[in-house]
């Protein structure tokens, strides 16, 4: 008990800021993504008790929180609660760096923007094909997609990413 | 390969494993021009994720801020505006059902008394016109008066108030007509003396 809980705690110190990253990249908001983060870490836990241990910890986590992010974005009282603006603001992004750097800023926005105008197929692709660096092969299995329809979605993506950063420009 | 790469044939290239389309890699290893603009919308992809990963590391960096203030005031705002709309709706259909819940056995009578009522009027409006009908048979034979003219009418399923007074005849008689009410009643009426004022009428009905 006291190794699977070592075993937890190791893995949520070397983890846990990429996919806190990550589902806030999925769902653009801080909070959601940390609520689904201490999910994913908790899957992790009730995981680690059982007798088939994920071989690879770090794919496991990343399939676990973008099926949770999934399931998120999906339920009803998420959708509701998103009208009222909880998304992830200008405001915010702003903020989120040095306070003279004017030009990054308003690259910030416009690329988040981007962002949220993709669909949740292409967000998928894109945030693990070129944020977590994984292969068409292994995106498409992690998303149950085909790799022809991994390549389209990463296309779309990455064309609707550079519109908005040449909006800026 | 003739002519230079298109944007989104360089974009395919870049985003497709290193195996895929070795013409297109070909030419890219050839010609300087989609060279640099392969360059630059590589430099544009590493902006991109390098620009999404600084902002979420920052703002996951950054406490999570009590649940109140965590979309500002204008999120609360909107949220509490949201729950009072949706209360106030909830309460406004609820008060409705009760009314109609209330409501429901008065309005039931209102049907079964509109009901009677259109009934009777029925009735009476067959009564109206035979008693216009009736009317018309002693054109020119004295004074008829009818009360099909009143407004009142409507509301008398019998025809009991048809007074034939003429004085040439001594007595008004008329029969029943074809589809008029059998509960009509006919009057007999004798006027006593010259006074015409002073007449005396007597029933179908009680004369058998």
């Amino acid at each position: 008990m006291a190794q699977e809980s070592t075993t937890t705690e190791m893995l949520y110190d070397e983890h846990h800021r990429r996919i806190g990253r990550l589902c806030l990249m999925l769902l653009g908001n801080p909070e959601d993504a940390r609520d689904v983060a201490q999910e994913v870490f908790l899957k992790a836990l009730q995981q680690s008790q059982n007798a088939d241990e994920p071989r690879d910890w770090s794919a496991w986590l990343t399939r676990v929180a973008i099926n949770a992010c999934h399931d998120r974005r999906r339920s009803g009282w998420w959708k509701w609660w998103q009208r009222d603006g909880r998304e992830l603001n200008d405001a915010d992004l702003i903020a989120a760096g040095p306070e003279e750097d004017a030009v990054r800023a308003q690259q910030r926005v416009a690329i988040w923007r981007g962002m949220r105008t993709l669909t949740e197929g292409q967000r998928e692709v894109f945030v693990l094909r070129q944020i977590e660096g994984w292969s068409t092969r292994q995106t498409a299995e992690a998303l149950n997609l085909s790799v022809e329809s991994v390549k389209l979605h990463l296309f779309r993506a990455m064309r609707r990413m550079r519109k908005a950063l040449w909006s800026e420009r | 390969m003739k002519g230079c790469l298109d944007e989104d044939r360089l974009l395919a290239l870049m985003l497709t494993e290193p195996g895929d389309d070795p013409t297109g890699r070909a030419h890219l290893t050839r010609c300087r021009t989609c060279t640099i603009a392969y360059r630059e919308l590589a430099t544009d992809t590493k902006v991109i994720a390098q620009t999404l990963n600084a902002t979420a590391r920052a703002v996951m960096a950054t406490p999570a801020r009590p649940v109140s203030h965590a979309r500002g005031e204008q999120g609360c705002r909107f949220r509490h505006r949201r729950i009072l709309m949706t209360g106030s709706v909830a309460a406004c259909a609820g008060a409705l059902a009760a009314a109609l819940l209330l409501m429901l056995p008065a309005v039931r009578r209102q049907i079964h008394s509109n009901n009677s009522r259109s009934a009777v009027m029925t009735m009476a409006s067959n009564t109206a016109v035979a008693t216009r009908v009736s009317a018309d048979t002693v054109v020119g034979s004295g004074d008829a008066i009818t009360s099909a003219e009143s407004p009142y009418m409507l509301w008398q399923p019998y025809q009991s108030d048809v007074i034939i007074t003429d004085p040439t005849e001594d007595i008004g008689y008329h029969e029943a007509l074809p589809g008029t009410s059998t509960y009509q009643d006919l009057f007999f009426c004798v006027p006593q003396g010259d006074d015409e004022d002073n007449t005396v009428c007597t029933s179908s009905a009680d004369q058998g």
